[in-house]
């Protein structure tokens, strides 16, 4: 919860608090005084649904895009959070994996990854040519 | 404390307007409310500490499971194959699943009636096990509660309810109350405990934030030849005649070429 | 989230029974996080006002139809905000999921908490 969601949370509730000891006392008055009944004064009432709809608006409020650190960070995108601008999840699966492209997670890498696979002579052979390439010119 | 004065009757039967005792909401009211949040709090708490652990299955175990998957997942997915891989891989499973080469081996014991006494196997043993200690948990700190709330705070009405209800509930809810014609809205601590018992599941759910709580169930692993299922040879035995008899395969590779051709004429 | 997790377990729990379902694989943690999202929501909300509805001493019908309306405004709210307008995107079963299998329980968190204040108050 940010801040701003904290404080109006705190507000509506200490709100709805003193108009519901308004309430008490408000009926507690009129108890003694006659079998009338008497509405409830407007203030109250007002002071009543303001904390509600301020409450209920900060519900909303508190919903967060959901953001993602990315696992390795790019050129162009050093660490930063990155969003897709959803406060939900998106449940299909197609779609639940993009989230996963974005941040750079694979999500098959227990299968794809297989490094047992990987022809690790010929990548020597490459590497050690390249650095012959390369130590010649210095 | 004392417990109820008629005040104004306003000369109707009906509308019974009753003066309570204001101390009835501190010293009735909120400690049943509290005691009921910290109880359904402590409850959680518990459930948590007595949950069945994860119990893993030992190899040989999971790869009989994992044969079994296989010629399931072939059966539903074969269409993706063209023909021929799907012939190899059809009379490869037939042959493993019929020779019963992957079929868990347990230590068999002479005395053939331990099969027919499920209470002598420990797996089913602890997992009745937990359901009672499941149980207990959840009615125990509630017949506690509700002999508390009956046996302190009985006889006498602390409440009004904001709605009406018919004169069936009268039985219930006034429990102890000796006036006949009270209105069924006028009601006993007894029936606070059943409205919180049956609303408090959101607070609860608000009070403890418990981000793990969606994933307990997940752990469900289907293991074959449990409790009231054939033996796992039998079952793979009948995979096996399943798959000789699928032998009408269409493959998603049938025609191939001239759907494609006709996708761009 | 899962950052951290390069290998990524996270959609382990598919749910894929068999070919017909093929078309509709769903993500059962995500399916699980929405669920939970719109649970605590409405939850906040219907315990809120029932505290409302007893403060301003609301009786029988008025106090039901409050609740109502509070209910869908808010689930519609929900919808149009929060799920951008295409709920089923992030829910399975709308109807099911959004209506069905929450509006007992908060109806009857509503009327513990009105019931509550209400005593209380008056």
């Amino acid at each position: 919860m940010s801040i701003i969601t904290t404080v109006l949370y705190t507000i509506s509730i200490l709100q709805i608090l003193h108009s519901g000891f308004s309430s008490f006392e408000f009926h507690q008055l009129t108890k003694n005084m006659d079998s009338t009944t008497y509405p409830i004064p407007k203030d109250i009432q007002l002071e009543c649904y303001m904390g509600l709809v301020v409450f209920i608006l900060t519900s909303f409020l508190s919903f967060k895009k959901l953001e993602y650190y990315p696992v390795k960070p790019s050129k162009e995108n050093k660490l930063k959070l990155l969003s897709t601008g959803q406060y939900l999840k998106d449940i299909s699966l197609s779609k639940a994996n993009n989230v996963h492209n974005l941040i750079g997670n694979d999500p098959n890498g227990e299968v794809t990854f297989a490094p047992s696979f990987v022809d690790i002579q010929k990548k020597r052979e490459e590497i050690a040519l390249w650095l012959k390439d390369n130590t010649k010119e210095e | 404390m004392k417990l109820l004065e008629v005040l104004a009757n306003k000369g109707s039967y009906s509308v019974a307007e009753l003066m309570l005792d204001s101390d009835f909401k501190k010293w009735v009211l909120l400690p049943i409310s509290i005691m009921m949040i910290l109880t359904g709090l402590l409850k959680s708490d518990l459930m948590l500490l007595i949950s069945p652990k994860y119990t893993g299955y030992p190899r040989v175990k999971l790869s009989e499971m994992q044969w079994f998957v296989k010629g399931q997942l072939l059966l539903g997915n074969g269409t993706n194959l063209d023909d021929e891989s799907y012939d190899v891989r059809r009379h490869e499973l037939i042959e493993i699943l019929t020779s019963g080469k992957y079929v868990a081996q347990e230590k068999k014991e002479p005395n053939a009636e331990k099969i027919s006494n499920p209470l002598a196997d420990p797996s089913i043993n602890e997992s009745l096990m937990n359901m009672a200690k499941g149980n207990m948990a959840n009615f125990i700190p509630q017949t506690i509660i509700m002999w508390w709330v009956n046996y302190f705070f009985g006889g006498f009405v602390i409440m009004k309810l904001p709605f009406p209800l018919t004169v069936k509930f009268k039985d219930m809810l006034q429990n102890g109350i000796m006036t006949s014609d009270l209105d069924a809205r006028w009601v006993s601590a007894i029936s606070w405990y059943f409205i919180s018992v049956l609303g408090m599941n959101p607070l609860y759910n608000l009070l403890n934030s418990n981000p793990e709580e969606g994933q307990v169930n997940n752990q469900m692993n289907q293991v074959l030849g449990g409790t009231g299922q054939p033996a796992p040879d039998v079952i793979m035995k009948n995979l096996a005649n399943d798959l000789t008899i699928a032998t009408q395969h269409e493959s998603c590779f049938d025609d191939i070429e001239s759907r494609v051709l006709k996708m761009y004429e | 989230m899962d950052a951290g997790n390069p290998t990524g377990n996270a959609n382990g729990q598919v749910d894929m029974n068999s070919a017909t379902s093929a078309l509709n694989l769903q993500n059962m943690d995500n399916v699980n996080y929405n669920k939970k999202a719109y649970i605590d929501f409405m939850d906040k909300i219907s315990l809120l006002s029932g505290v409302v509805n007893g403060i301003l001493q609301f009786e029988s019908l008025a106090g039901f139809r409050n609740f109502f309306i509070m209910y869908f405004t808010c689930l519609f709210a929900y919808i149009l905000f929060i799920c951008k307008g295409k709920p089923s995107r992030f829910y399975g079963n709308v109807i099911n999921d959004l209506i069905i299998e929450t509006i007992m329980r908060e109806l009857l968190g509503f009327i513990m908490a009105w019931t509550f204040s209400y005593a209380l108050v008056g």
